[in-house]
């Protein structure tokens, strides 16, 4: 009974958590005029909004067009990479193997703001470190040779910046494939190409393209690059529009026409999402047919060690090195150019004497733990329940669940936010309200979970079960244990994501619930350069250990299969 | 040289003879509040109307000031923290301030006692009877300077000029004209920000006329591939990647060089500026300490502070200002905001900011 | 058709190497079928492997048909894809993106030159047939029953007619019932096609059924080979003899040796006397282990020449017959009597062994005893 309560509880919670600003999207879509907000009097139901972002030409002259080839583009480039780079850390002997799979993780650590940053400051077409190298060898002038400000500089960017999710994902995927499969290939007399093609390649494909489809998803929904390197470059995709619907400055934030064109992004989530989970129920089949290899089989490098170590030492000093070297330098100098710089530790100074850092530090802490807790413990509960259970709504709940991935981090804050102004709840304004918007992205917990609990026989619980223990003992001694490598992971994943979140916390922002993202955007917009850039270096500082940690349990679970 | 002119350089020159180091250490003195002045203000003893005011603000303990960012307020209260103790003073610094303090109306939630902004949003505000009328006039404004029946008063002014790293760019190099700024010699050496660079631009088709506006920033941003971006352009000043910084204003020179950089300014043949003004909010829960804190920041002292620590100066309703003087030295046409001119240059602002924003 | 030499294999472990198969050698000629048989660690699958090509050999050579596939020494190290074997494997490895026909092709379809399209059907039907599974040709792998994974295991390893089979313990994840019956198919299959096995088990009573010759391996090594009768009834040391089928080990000392041909074995514990062949040379007094199967144990209710005193401790009836345990001495004997004995717990019987079929070996060899 305590179960079943527990159960619906999760339920509950997690339908509460995504249909918040689920709602209040599809409501504020058809809401006007943007003069008033839509709770307003003056506002009433419209189909306004949707006319002037639908009919607009230049959505279709350049708004989708840039959307499309910014999301081919860069979700091409995550996908070689990341692929070859898990292919070489799962498949193959490469040295140092452990080590690169940490440090490919890097980017995970820093908010992107920060990476557009980083990388403008090395490739900005006049004084961008790499081009006054690049310039100073080869005795050229003028601007250049490398503009970061077009499409192919943003579509590099956001490539290298979505590596390290997929790349994760990829290497969960490499090592569901049992070996033999390919050492039946060989001894059927096919050579270790056609092997790759013809074997490798297909059993995998479901398992790859579903990381594929969930890259898509996430690059069309990311603001800051778009907005950092793509405007300035005059290429508009999405989310640039939606950032300018809601920053209108002197008016207020156009919330109708935002959600409007946000209901376009939600119906390509659908679509994309129905894409994967059925990927992913192949993959899934295609691994309970053919078990999982115990010996991975490495592919010996031989001749190619120092090409594919040039590769990995490439992306990770684009990725992670410099940008972390710009980040310090700046914070350091005050970024400012070579011939003015003076290294001096006043930024750190002036920021750790400041009693409203500290806070700032525990507060983001705290939001991020407990999002990610709260988040991974009801994903855990929802996926039992839709794996082991027969409740009739399972389905709906697995596909609600993973809705929450289609609902931009803007649109579910202000949701949030409108939700408890009008909640007699003592949350606004406190770092509990920034909790609550966090939690929403129950998506990526369902799905770890889901993975970690169809690897645990039903069995087992019915042992337990037998032996006497009730619903809550077993879950509690039988299938949170087990699952634990899982729930770690999952944890910790969202740990990250809450800890540079970014855009959230500034609309919900108050007096008492500042986090250091947030804090970093202040000082930056304040044009104290150098302190923002310390805090950034604060943040890598203090989320570096969770990558250790990451690494422990998802090298572990590695190296238990 | 006019005196106006000599008193700013020998300004700018003791900055740049205070050593780096000195000038950031002796900066901000907390991290999350705005750019700080140098010196210690210099204590004025409060006038008897003020210091009633206080005495009767003391039990409320607290006052809340809303505006659009930390810079511009953000250090009040450390001043009231100095010299005014028993009152402690919050704010909310915040682009979406308005959105915010509707939302929270709405809701019954009153937090906001004064509120400071630039004209344009406080429109949205006052047009929703959000604001109370307040004696301005007695606080020592100028007719000229009270709108919507004392609902709101003016303040000071964001003064629109480009801007520059005076270690790249030297004063004279930088024309007035706007046209100027179309020659080629500063051709991917501009940058302008995607809502600042509109907003100056409406001032100018005020001037102007809307076409003759579009044309030069369509050749601005197209010919002379003047960058248009959403982030703050200090960086790309400081790096070199540009030289300079079309649609800023004085303001942000004189943070920066609280913060102890070497930026200059040049006002232009137009000078756009916007208003920022101080209301009381309608519903402020603290009506006593609302009180004192809006006859404060009438004082001259608040105005001079205002414009150290953020900048900011009047410009409109004091001609004795050190940047009114150099305006009318230079025999330059500041063009002001005003509400009868408002909802055209809404409608330019609509339209140019369509260019900016490709 | 296959002959191995001096194959050794090491691996490297982040423990150490691990030195898995030290000198293995032997030969199974055209159309044989040879099993390797050993428990888990023994170095049989590796050198499966190594013959495979799926590992590559640290010494020796292996020769397949009349080509050289692997000499480490020399530098030889033919890639498994040119070798020209066929390889049933322990989980079947049956593709699951492709239909039972693409599986059973695919071999077809990748051999340089490729056989014409009409060439691959004939075969791959063929091979389906042979497995009796040409019915299921379009079905998807991943709706497959293990049998069935199994055959078609089978029809992809001999759809080209390799040299060569091999077999990693292909039976092992069957249950009982299917296993026996698939033993007998695959005898058949093997028969039928005349290719030359090797095949890799655990299973003694699988080894013995199948095999032409059978190879003991322990510790990465041979420890003796020879056909499945000889192996059984003439083990070479106790390892092999306890690996192989039931044995019971009974201690006894040299108390005589008679003519050149026969020795006296006095058992432990006086309970008997066991007049052998002398297949070994013993000193008298030596302490040694008398070993034989329970099969070669029969029951008597007196004593008489060359028995045994003991006591019936259990009696496990199993249908075809009873096994019993009997208490001879410190020794508990395992025999097995047709479930019509009336003999019943606590009974003092005799056993009687018959001595051409015991087999002795100096005790130190026993030691794991």
């Amino acid at each position: 009974m305590a179960g079943k309560l527990i159960l619906a509880g999760a339920a509950v919670v997690a339908i509460y958590l995504i249909s918040v600003p689920l709602i209040f999207l599809l409501g504020t879509a058809f809401r006007g005029p943007a003069d008033f907000l839509p709770f307003e009097p003056g506002s009433r139901w419209t189909l306004d909004n949707l006319w002037d972002v639908y009919l607009d030409p230049a959505l279709y002259r350049s708004i989708l067009p840039n959307t499309a080839i910014f999301a081919a583009g860069s979700v091409t480039i995550t996908f070689v990479i990341a692929f070859t780079l898990a292919w070489l850390v799962e498949r193959t002997d490469l040295p140092f193997r452990s080590a690169i799979f940490t440090a490919i993780l890097f980017p995970l650590l820093v908010p992107t703001v920060v990476l557009a940053i980083a990388w403008t400051l090395l490739c900005a077409p006049n004084a961008g470190w790499v081009n006054v190298a690049i310039r100073g060898l080869f005795g050229v002038q003028g601007p250049g040779p490398i503009n970061i400000f077009t499409m192919p500089g943003l579509i590099i960017c956001q490539g290298i910046a979505s590596t390290p999710f997929v790349f994760l994902l990829l290497c969960a995927a490499l090592r569901t494939m049992n070996p033999s499969l390919e050492e039946a290939s060989n001894t059927s007399g096919a050579s270790p190409i056609v092997t790759f093609f013809k074997i490798t390649l297909p059993v995998l494909r479901p398992g790859i393209l579903a990381p594929l489809i969930l890259a898509t998803l996430l690059t069309l929904e990311q603001f800051d690059l778009p907005l950092i390197i793509g405007f300035p470059a005059r290429v508009n995709v999405f989310t640039t529009r939606l950032f300018f619907d809601l920053n209108a400055e002197d008016q207020l934030p156009k919330y109708g026409s935002a959600a409007a064109v946000a209901l376009l992004f939600l119906v390509i989530a659908i679509l994309l999402l129905a894409l994967y989970n059925y990927m992913v129920r192949r993959a899934e089949r295609y691994v309970t047919m053919t078990g999982k290899g115990y010996r991975p089989t490495r592919l010996k490098l031989g001749r190619w060690r120092a090409p594919a170590l040039v590769f990995v030492g490439a992306y990770l000093t684009f990725a992670a090195v410099l940008p972390a070297l710009v980040l310090l330098w700046t914070s350091l100098t005050g970024g400012v150019t070579w011939s003015e710089a003076t290294l001096s530790w006043t930024a750190y100074e002036k920021l750790t004497s400041d009693p409203r850092f500290w806070k700032a530090v525990v507060n983001t802490f705290i939001v991020a733990a407990c999002s990610a807790g709260i988040a991974t413990l009801v994903g855990a509960l929802i996926s039992w329940q839709i794996l082991r259970t027969r409740f009739i709504g399972r389905n709906l709940l697995d596909f609600i669940s993973f809705l929450s991935i289609g609902i931009p981090s803007v649109i579910a804050g202000f949701a949030v936010m409108l939700l408890y102004l009008s909640l007699p709840i003592g949350v606004y304004g406190t770092i509990w309200i920034l909790v609550l918007a966090y939690s929403y992205r129950i998506a990526v917990t369902t799905r770890l979970s889901r993975a970690a609990l169809m690897q645990i026989h039903a069995e087992l619980e019915e042992a337990s079960s037998i032996s006497g223990a009730g619903w809550l003992d077993t879950i509690r001694r039988i299938v949170l244990p087990l699952m634990t490598p899982a729930l770690l992971s999952s944890f910790l994943l969202l740990f990250m994501v809450g800890f540079r979140e970014f855009t959230i916390p500034m609309m919900l922002q108050s007096d008492d619930n500042w986090v250091l993202s947030v804090v970093m955007w202040r000082l930056q917009n304040d044009r104290q350069t150098g302190e923002a850039a310390a805090v950034g270096t604060l943040i890598v500082l203090f989320v570096i250990p969770i990558i250790f940690l990451m690494r422990r349990y998802l090298l572990a679970q590695q190296n238990n299969d | 040289m006019s005196k106006i002119r000599a008193s700013s350089k020998v300004e700018a020159s003791r900055s740049m003879t205070i050593s780096r180091r000195a000038a950031l250490l002796g900066g901000a003195a907390s991290v999350l509040a705005t750019t700080t002045g140098r010196q210690a203000v210099a204590q004025t003893a409060l006038s008897p109307q003020l210091a009633e005011l206080y005495e009767r603000a003391k039990p409320e303990g607290e006052v809340s000031i809303w505006g659009p960012s930390a810079t511009t307020i953000g250090w009040i209260p450390d001043i009231f923290a100095e010299r005014f103790r028993d009152i402690k003073v919050s704010f909310v610094g915040s682009e979406q301030a308005a959105a915010r303090f509707i939302t929270e109306s709405r809701a019954n939630r009153h937090t906001a006692d004064l509120w400071f902004y630039s004209l344009g949003a406080t429109l949205d505000i006052q047009s929703r009877g959000l604001l109370q009328k307040h004696d301005w006039a007695s606080l020592g404004a100028k007719p000229e300077g009270i709108f919507f029946g004392g609902e709101v008063v003016a303040m000071n002014n964001h003064v629109s000029t480009p801007i520059f790293s005076r270690s790249l760019v030297k004063d004279d190099d930088v024309p007035r004209q706007y046209e100027a700024l179309l020659d080629p010699r500063w051709k991917d050496n501009m940058v302008a920000s995607s809502f600042l660079l509109p907003r100056m631009a409406a001032y100018l088709a005020i001037e102007w006329g809307l076409q003759r506006t579009q044309k030069w920033m369509r050749a601005l941003i197209d010919d002379n591939r003047t960058m248009i971006t959403t982030a703050p352009v200090s960086d790309l000043l400081f790096s070199g990647e540009r030289r300079l910084a079309i649609s800023e204003s004085v303001g942000a020179a004189r943070r920066m060089n609280n913060a102890g950089r070497n930026v200059g300014y040049r006002l232009m043949e137009i000078v756009p500026c916007t208003q920022f003004t101080l209301a009381v909010t309608k519903n402020t829960p603290h009506p006593n300490a609302a009180r004192f804190l809006a006859a404060w920041l009438m004082t001259s002292e608040a105005k001079t502070l205002f414009s150290e620590r953020a900048g900011l100066s009047d410009v409109r309703t004091d001609p004795n200002s050190p940047l009114s003087r150099e305006i009318q030295a230079a025999r330059l046409k500041p063009v002001f905001e005003d509400v009868n001119t408002m909802d055209q240059r809404a409608d330019y602002y609509r339209q140019l900011s369509a260019i900016a924003k490709g | 058709m296959l002959k191995v030499k001096s194959l050794h294999k090491t691996y490297q472990g982040p423990d150490g190497s691990f030195h898995a198969v030290r000198g293995v050698s032997f030969e199974i000629p055209q159309g044989g079928f040879f099993t390797l048989l050993g428990p888990s660690g023994c170095g049989k699958t590796t050198t499966l492997r190594c013959i495979a090509g799926l590992e590559d050999a640290d010494g020796g050579s292996i020769t397949i048909g009349e080509q050289l596939v692997a000499d480490p020494t020399n530098g030889v190290h033919m890639p498994a894809f040119r070798r020209n074997i066929g390889m049933v494997f322990q989980s079947y490895a049956i593709w699951p993106h492709m239909d039972v026909f693409s599986n059973v092709a695919y071999p077809l379809r990748v051999a340089r030159p490729r056989p014409s399209h009409d060439e691959i059907e004939t075969s791959v039907m063929e091979a389906l047939k042979l497995v009796g599974m040409e019915s299921l040709a379009k079905r998807s792998a991943t709706k497959l029953s293990g049998g069935q994974q199994q055959r078609i295991a089978f029809a992809r390893a001999l759809v080209r007619q390799p040299q060569l089979l091999l077999l990693d313990e292909p039976l092992s994840n069957l249950d009982a019932k299917l296993r026996e019956q698939m033993r007998f198919e695959l005898q058949e299959l093997v028969a039928r096609t005349g290719v030359t096995t090797l095949y890799v088990t655990h299973d003694q009573a699988e080894a013995l059924a199948m095999s032409d010759q059978v190879a003991v391996m322990s510790g990465g090594q041979i420890v003796q080979s020879g056909d499945p009768r000889a192996v059984y009834e003439r083990p070479q040391d106790a390892q092999v003899a306890d690996f192989l089928g039931i044995a019971n080990f009974m201690p006894g000392r040299i108390s005589a040796l008679g003519d050149s041909k026969s020795l006296s074995v006095k058992l432990d514990g006086s309970i008997g006397v066991l007049r052998l062949p002398d297949l070994n040379s013993f000193a008298p007094e030596t302490a040694v282990r008398v070993v034989f199967r329970p099969e070669d144990v029969v029951m008597r209710t007196a004593a008489a020449d060359d028995t045994v005193e003991g006591r019936i401790e259990r009696i496990n009836f199993q249908g075809t017959v009873s096994e019993c345990h009997v208490r001879a001495g410190e020794t508990l004997v395992r025999m097995l009597i047709h479930p019509s004995v009336r003999v019943q717990r606590g009974d003092q019987i005799w056993l009687a062994v018959d001595p051409t079929r015991c087999v002795v070996f100096p005790a130190e060899s026993v030691a794991l005893r």
